[in-house]
């Protein structure tokens, strides 16, 4: 419409904005956007890891590793107290010898579930294939 | 037209990542997979709200809520959020509602540690 005025010979100058370069940007913006979307909705979940938590009962037989955690934030494993620090070597050093890399967790209710999970990752992290949680039912 | 797309798309962008919004604890042993859409994600925020997907439930209605959704996608694997702040008990009592549905194995989320990269 706006064309079809300013393009005619001998007429006045056209007076509207050329919207050209705006609908450029625009367009562009609205693709970043549209492609964004998707990604950042991907990231929110990628980072994170699969863990197995079951609750089978144990199994008869070899004695599994009990892992139990106090509100405090003291761990034990098996009943003897055990220093974060030096945690991982001991869980790795009971894990040689068990085919199955099963952990039993016992964790205090009042205890952090951040720092919870922190003790499962060193766990994982020292050779746990299997992480059970016990339950108190 | 296009400005009305872009308005949209602008404003709903954060709304999605907010959604729940988590603090989730830092790991560095985890095992990582792409985000394929597959999950039922329960969430239980800093407050002790529990969230199945994006819909607020009670504790009560979350066994519910999950067997429904795993009705319709028997497949579908059941993700945790708990925030990092949260007591143990409050996952533990999560964990054990899900279990009494049948949910055998549950996916614990966490984050990268930054420094790990």
């Amino acid at each position: 419409m706006s064309f079809g005025a300013s393009s005619g010979p001998g007429r006045r100058p056209s007076s509207e904005i050329n919207v050209t370069p705006l609908i450029d940007i625009v367009l562009v913006l609205l693709i970043v956007f549209m492609v964004m979307t998707p990604v950042m909705l991907k990231q929110l979940v990628a980072a994170v890891p699969r863990k197995a938590v079951d609750e089978r009962p144990e199994p008869p037989g070899a004695a599994p590793l009990v892992l139990r955690l106090d509100r405090e934030g003291n761990v034990s494993l098996s009943g003897e107290p055990v220093a974060l620090p030096g945690l991982a070597a001991r869980v790795a050093e009971r894990l040689a010898h068990d085919r199955r890399k099963l952990v039993f967790f016992d964790i205090d209710d009042g205890a952090n579930y951040g720092h919870a999970v922190k003790v499962m990752d060193l766990c994982k992290g020292a050779g746990a294939k299997t992480l059970g949680i016990v339950t108190r039912d | 037209m296009v400005l009305v797309l872009l308005i949209i798309f602008m404003v709903v962008t954060p709304m999605l990542s907010k959604g729940v919004n988590v603090d989730l604890p830092i790991t560095q042993h985890h095992d990582k997979r792409g985000d394929d859409n597959r999950d039922i994600v329960v969430a239980i925020t800093h407050l002790g709200q529990i969230y199945v997907g994006s819909t607020p439930v009670s504790l009560d209605r979350l066994a519910g809520a999950v067997t429904e959704e795993r009705r319709h996608h028997p497949d579908k694997a059941i993700f945790l959020k708990g925030d990092t702040r949260i007591d143990y008990g409050q996952a533990r009592r999560v964990m054990e509602a899900l279990h009494r549905v049948g949910v055998e194995q549950i996916q614990l989320g966490t984050e990268e540690e930054a420094s790990s990269r």
